[in-house]
């Protein structure tokens, strides 16, 4: 461009910009006639003057990034006291250091700038105290302090001794060290460890960059009891960039007490930096360091480097316990398990007591020197990698950002929830990007609680790199949005943004550009594009928006009530919003609504087209799931995680999802990377502790659960859920009181009123059981799903009871909901048969066992075969028994699958049984012996089916240990209560064995024992007929 | 860049009489004063920023008004009929500042070349300061272009951004209405927006 078109460009600019907006286009046409160059320029300029740019910032912004670096060198040159600066050394979070030479004595010393905040008289009292404790530590491992001083401005320096050399983290920036340098070095540190141990000194920030290695290859630790003087550790320093977690013990990464046994944990993980070159636990997220700290063991040293020594490996195994009571109690034990004598301080080649150091009149003797780094983030150059990164690796390397609610400063109170609605849009328009993550709205929240001049370093604290805030203001305009992006560990701005608006819900409209700002600050690339409709959608319906919001929310926090009541209120007022039926329908599903949710998630699936492509998706995948159409959910949720890599909640429902088909290993895999994107989700524990409940990992379940209670305290569910840990265990009485806290807060949570009345019925207390069983049942305002719960453990209640007309009534009562809810259709149906067939009623005993069978799902399984099969053997239908038979054992798993035992042994025990019948005891016993040998100890009725065999073929003794194996036996599996049957058979058995064997007495007892269980019991049975029989013996004179 | 400060200070701190006299005569319209202003300034400057830069906790943004006034309280003479000179003393350390900026912009981008014979781990923190000294080097060279189309907004752009000053002491150090200086801005804003985007477009 020339100049001349520039000013006639510029003036046509100014009349655009003055013109009415419905005036515009026709002076663009007008002006530009001819010229499509022109306009094309025209409206480019026009677009780039809508735009907020570098000169929006003011320019104290720029200055500060490009003006800091070198600050340092403006005193070089310079003189405090009698030191004059010569060169920076280094810089860090508490100070810079130089190399300075003493002009009084004419040597050259390291000098120590602390920052100005540290000037306090309190700071300089606690300096004092702490030097004049670590002074009186004399060692060659340990630094020295000569002077200590205050500039002219009022700033405190520490004069040390300079030493040539580097510190650690320079020298294993450059890779690992051989492994006799390492251990030589590990062992000097563990002697100045020792020394101050000795004196009842701890370190607290033991890490490379504190370590000195001379000219003369002597180690030297520097910094000692800095992190107490500051009262700040690596991760609270506010002070300046904050370092890294990675050299902290699990204790101090818990904020817990502190001790010696704390630096020899940092010791081994510096031992083994230098044996490897890389940290034993890794993330350039805080958070995911310390989760790995306090969750992950390292990968072996020998793996990484074979040539490392036993004893080596042992040291930084022994260091790297996670419980310091375990651990290395003294740095003399490290040094013992390296072949070392912990005695002597000196070590060789080190002429301790030529230590060249001169006080100062007054001068005060501190440990104290600054060599590290600024530099935080910044990795040594890391050894090749032997192998794949564990999964999750990748998260790491994403920048967090927790999104703020705006603060409503616009004077107009009725906007206030625009805070939380243009935060909520913000994150939304955020969240599909590749290349950063938002932090969820229970950090946000956490966050938005600490006062505003705290929030950057909290957000810090909690592993949040980053975090944007807004605020609405009053313009001339009528509206102004003001936003930022501050990266925490800078403490800086890193982008603004502005925009005006005449109309308030024009500013949700603006949400979208607040995004763009944030997603180009944070170095997402401007090629990725992200659907922008939701912005739109909010601003033509902020009212239903705010209602959609503030559901959200109330979803968040399981408050569902209140979460439908908004999401219904925003649909009354937008009935085609999308989102809202989405997350409603999901809701009621997850509520066990199953009709209302299909209804609903119906309809959003017909309305998904101006949906965003990440939430289309969940939409489809919702609608697969509420269909049932398990498969297709899976592979929908499977592409979002493909898509949007950081998508918590389609991760979520995979592990869900895949739980419930089988899967193991990969739920497990995906809940590991879930602990890392969401640690703050109690969910997340929640699952990770139930399928590790499922895989029988009980300890480590404990451990989720427990985490689980802890980010929940209010949540029924967690207590819950932590019973069902203790009960699998056997712990009744610690399981019973968990579901007692869980009622406590929540007295109307199913789960709990369930697992309750189980564990009362185990422990003897029936009525009690029964009574919340019942009322649970039938409580109209419970959910479908609990309610139906409740049936089936009330049937087999009442079975266990002989009641079986009661039994099948409660599951007849409830087969609507169960019909509804498409859940355990089959099972209810078979129990409902097999309560007939003890009735004696077989036909519909058949029919209803037919239906089961027909309602299974194909392959058809086996307990419902098995249930037919144990009908077709007491009406005595060979040819149909058979067949039975032969179609349990065609669903067999192949022969080495570990499962594959189900179905042999079923079929093992109905030939057993059918053997018995036809009097062939002999075979009888072959086949119940391999259906008890293929069973272990997972169920009663294989036993009790041969001891009945050993009975009728007079083997008393066996039939008698088999007998009372089937009564006492606890089944490895958790308890169930549809196993409580067989125990009460097992009684009647051992009376007739009993009987057999002459022993009248004992064959009454347990006789009496069964009548006392089935004294309610459906009239007319044979089993109480016989078992009366029995009560009434009596032991002959 | 029209004019180049000396990269290193003077032999001496600039007596307070000299800088105020400079001033007076650049009010007086001779603009050589200018030449000899900015170097005495840029140092001075740069200097109070990084002190205060490093007197500061971390995520503070530099005042860069408040610097350009301290040093104008150091170096010329405040009392009197001195202070009619804080306004054309605010524009040359405009200037300064546009200098310093681009200065350690190019410095830290030369270090980074200079710096490539050994691995530089990758550090978001290098990598933004990097691209801040992109974007003002990228802003001069656009500022630069537009001085060529129209010298007088590129100067509202250096004493409005780089100098902080409001329309108001923008218009009168240039002699020019208030709502010219706005309009200007405006425009020069714009051309610069547009300049830099296709620039980032291109790349």
């Amino acid at each position: 461009m020339e100049s001349g078109r520039w000013s006639r460009v510029g003036e046509l600019l100014a009349r655009l910009w003055d013109a009415a907006p419905e005036e515009r286009e026709n002076l663009l046409s007008t002006s530009s006639d001819g010229d499509p160059e022109l306009r094309h320029q025209l409206e480019s300029l026009l677009a780039a003057s809508e735009t907020s740019g570098l000169l929006d910032r003011p320019v104290g912004d720029l200055a500060v990034d490009l003006l800091a670096e070198g600050a340092a060198d403006d005193l070089v040159g310079t003189s405090l006291g009698p030191f004059e600066i010569r060169r920076q050394l280094g810089a860090g979070g508490m100070g810079e250091v130089f190399e300075a030479l003493d002009t009084r004595l004419g040597r050259t010393v390291a000098v120590k700038l602390l920052p100005p905040w540290l000037r306090s008289p309190q700071a300089k009292e606690r300096l004092m105290r702490e030097a004049r404790a670590v002074s009186a530590l004399d060692h060659p491992n340990i630094c020295t302090l000569h002077d200590i001083g205050e500039s002219d401005d009022g700033r405190l320096y520490l004069v040390m001794g300079y030493y040539g050399g580097e510190t650690l983290d320079r020298i294993i920036a450059r890779g690992p060290l051989s492994v006799e340098q390492a251990r030589r070095i590990a062992c000097q540190i563990a002697r100045g460890l020792g020394r101050a141990h000795e004196a009842g000194i701890v370190h607290r920030d033991i890490k490379p960059a504190n370590v000195i290695l001379t000219e003369q290859d002597e180690a030297k630790i520097l910094d000692f009891g800095i992190a107490r003087v500051t009262g700040e550790s690596a991760l609270t320093a506010t002070g300046g960039r904050p370092g890294t977690p990675a050299y902290m013990s699990p204790e101090q990464a818990t904020g817990s007490e502190v001790g010696a046994q704390s630096d020899l944990w940092s010791l081994g993980v510096v031992l083994y930096e230098m044996l490897t070159g890389r940290r034993p636990f890794r993330g350039s997220d805080p958070q995911a360091v310390i989760h790995g700290i306090l969750n992950r063991t390292p990968t072996d040293l020998k793996e990484l480097r074979p040539e490392i020594t036993t004893d080596l490996e042992d040291a930084v195994d022994r260091a790297l316990i996670k419980d310091p009571k375990e651990r290395f109690s003294s740095a003399g034990e490290f040094l013992k398990t390296l072949g070392e004598d912990p005695l002597p301080t000196s070590h060789p080649g080190s002429g301790m007591r030529s230590w060249p150091w001169i006080a100062a009149a007054g001068a005060l003797l501190v440990i104290l020197w600054l060599g590290s780094q600024w530099s935080p983030s910044r990795e040594p150059t890391p050894a090749p990698k032997p192998r794949a990164e564990a999964a999750g690796d990748f998260i790491d390397e994403v920048p967090l950002i927790a999104v703020m609610p705006f603060v409503n400063r616009s004077g107009q109170e009725e906007l206030d929830w625009y805070g939380p609605s243009l935060a909520q849009l913000v994150a939304d328009a955020l969240a599909p990007s590749r290349h950063l993550r938002v932090a969820s709205p229970r950090r946000t929240q956490a966050l938005s609680k600490q006062p505003a001049g705290n929030l950057e370093a909290a957000a810090l604290a909690d592993g949040i790199g980053f975090v944007l805030t807004g605020e609405l203001l009053p313009s001339p305009e009528g509206f102004q949005l003001a936003a930022r992006v501050s990266s925490t560990q800078e403490q800086q701005q890193v982008v603004s943004h502005r925009t005006d608006a005449a109309e308030p819900r024009e500013l949700l409209a603006a949400a979208d550009e607040v995004a763009l700002a944030a997603r180009r600050a944070l170095g997402a690339p401007p090629e990725e594009s992200i659907d922008v409709f939701a912005a739109d959608f909010a601003s033509d319906h902020p009212e239903a928006y705010e209602f959609y919001v503030e559901g959200l929310r109330a979803y968040s926090d399981y408050r569902y009530q209140e979460a439908e009541a908004a999401f219904t209120q925003a649909l009354a007022i937008a009935p085609n919003f999308t989102m809202a039926l989405y997350r409603l329908a999901y809701m009621r599903a997850a509520m066990g609504r199953t009709e209302e949710a299909r209804a609903g998630i119906a309809l959003a699936a017909a309305k998904t087209q101006r949906l965003p492509d990440r939430d289309q998706r969940y939409v489809r995948a919702a609608a697969a799931y509420i269909d049932r159409r398990v498969e297709d959910a899976i592979t929908a949720y499977r592409e979002i995680i493909e898509h949007y890599p950081y998508e918590t909640e389609a991760r979520s429902q995979l592990v869900v999802l895949l739980h419930s088909q089988g899967h193991q290993e990969e739920p497990l895999e995906l809940l590991e990377t879930l602990s890392r994107l969401a640690p703050e989700d109690p969910a997340v524990w929640n699952m990770s502790g139930q399928i590790r409940f499922s895989l029988g990992q009980y300890q480590q379940a404990m451990l989720d659960l427990r985490r689980y209670a802890s980010l929940a305290p209010e949540s029924a569910n967690a207590h819950d859920t932590l019973g069902n840990a203790y009960r699998a265990q056997g712990e009744l009485a610690l399981a019973a009181g968990e579901y007692r806290q869980a009622l406590e807060l929540d007295p109307a949570f199913g789960s709990a009123q369930v697992d309750l009345a189980i564990v009362d019925f185990l422990q003897g207390r029936r009525g009690e059981a029964e009574g919340r069983l019942t009322a649970l049942a039938r409580d109209p305002k419970a959910s479908p799903r609990h309610r139906i719960r409740a049936a089936f453990e009330l049937a087999a209640v009442l079975r266990s009871a002989g009641r079986f007309t009661a039994s099948k009534e409660i599951l007849e009562e409830l087969e609507p909901e169960i019909r509804a809810e498409s859940v355990r259709e089959a099972w209810a149906l078979s129990v409902r048969g097999s309560s007939e067939m003890e009735l004696d009623r077989p036909t519909s005993a058949r029919r209803l066992l037919e239906r089961a069978v027909a309602r299974s799902p194909s392959p058809v399984a086996t307990r419902y075969l098995y249930a037919r099969g144990l009908l077709e053997l007491k009406e005595q239908r060979w040819a149909e028994l058979k067949h039975t038979i032969d179609e349990i054992q065609r669903g067999a798993l192949p022969a080495d699958d570990p499962n594959r035992g189900a179905e042999e042994k079923a079929a093992a025990d109905l030939r057993g049984l059918q053997a018995l019948a036809e009097g062939r005891a002999a075979a009888a016993i072959e086949d119940l012996e391999l259906a008890v040998a293929l069973d272990g100890y997972s169920y009663r009725i294989y036993r009790l089916d041969l001891a009945s065999a050993y009975l009728a073929a007079g083997h008393l003794p066996q039939a008698l240990a088999a007998g009372r194996q089937a009564l006492e036996q606890q089944p490895l599996a958790e308890p169930r209560l549809d196993f409580e049957l067989d125990r009460g058979r097992a009684q009647l058995l051992l009376a007739q064995v009993h009987e057999a064997m002459g022993d009248r007495e004992q064959a009454a007892l347990h006789a009496k024992a069964f009548v006392a269980l089935w004294a309610d019991a459906d009239a007319g049975l044979s089993d109480l007929v016989e078992a009366n029989r029995l009560a009434t013996l009596r032991s002959l004179p | 860049m029209k004019q180049r400060p000396k990269q290193e200070p003077g032999d001496g701190s600039p007596t307070r009489g000299e800088v105020t006299a400079l001033l007076a005569d650049l009010r007086r319209g001779r603009r050589e004063a200018m030449d000899e202003l900015l170097p005495l300034i840029y140092h001075d400057l740069r200097s109070l920023a990084r002190r205060q830069l490093r007197g500061q906790r971390p995520g503070h943004t530099l005042n860069t008004t408040a610097l350009a006034h301290e040093a104008f309280l150091k170096l010329a003479d405040g009392g009197g009929e001195g202070w009619q000179n804080r306004t054309h003393f605010m524009a040359v350390a405009a200037t300064a500042m546009r200098h310093i900026l681009v200065d350690a912009a190019r410095q830290r981008l030369a270090q980074k070349r200079g710096g490539g014979a050994f691995h530089v781990p990758l550090d978001e923190v290098q990598v933004r300061i990097d691209a801040r000294a992109l974007e003002v080097l990228d802003l001069d060279a656009a500022l630069e272009k537009l001085t060529l189309l129209d010298p007088r907004q590129a100067r509202v752009i250096e004493l409005h951004f780089y100098g902080g000053m409001t329309f108001e002491e923008v218009a009168e150090v240039m002699e020019i209405s208030t709502p010219t200086a706005k309009r200007d801005w405006r425009k020069a804003r714009a051309f610069l927006h547009f300049t830099l985007a296709r620039r980032s477009d291109a790349a």
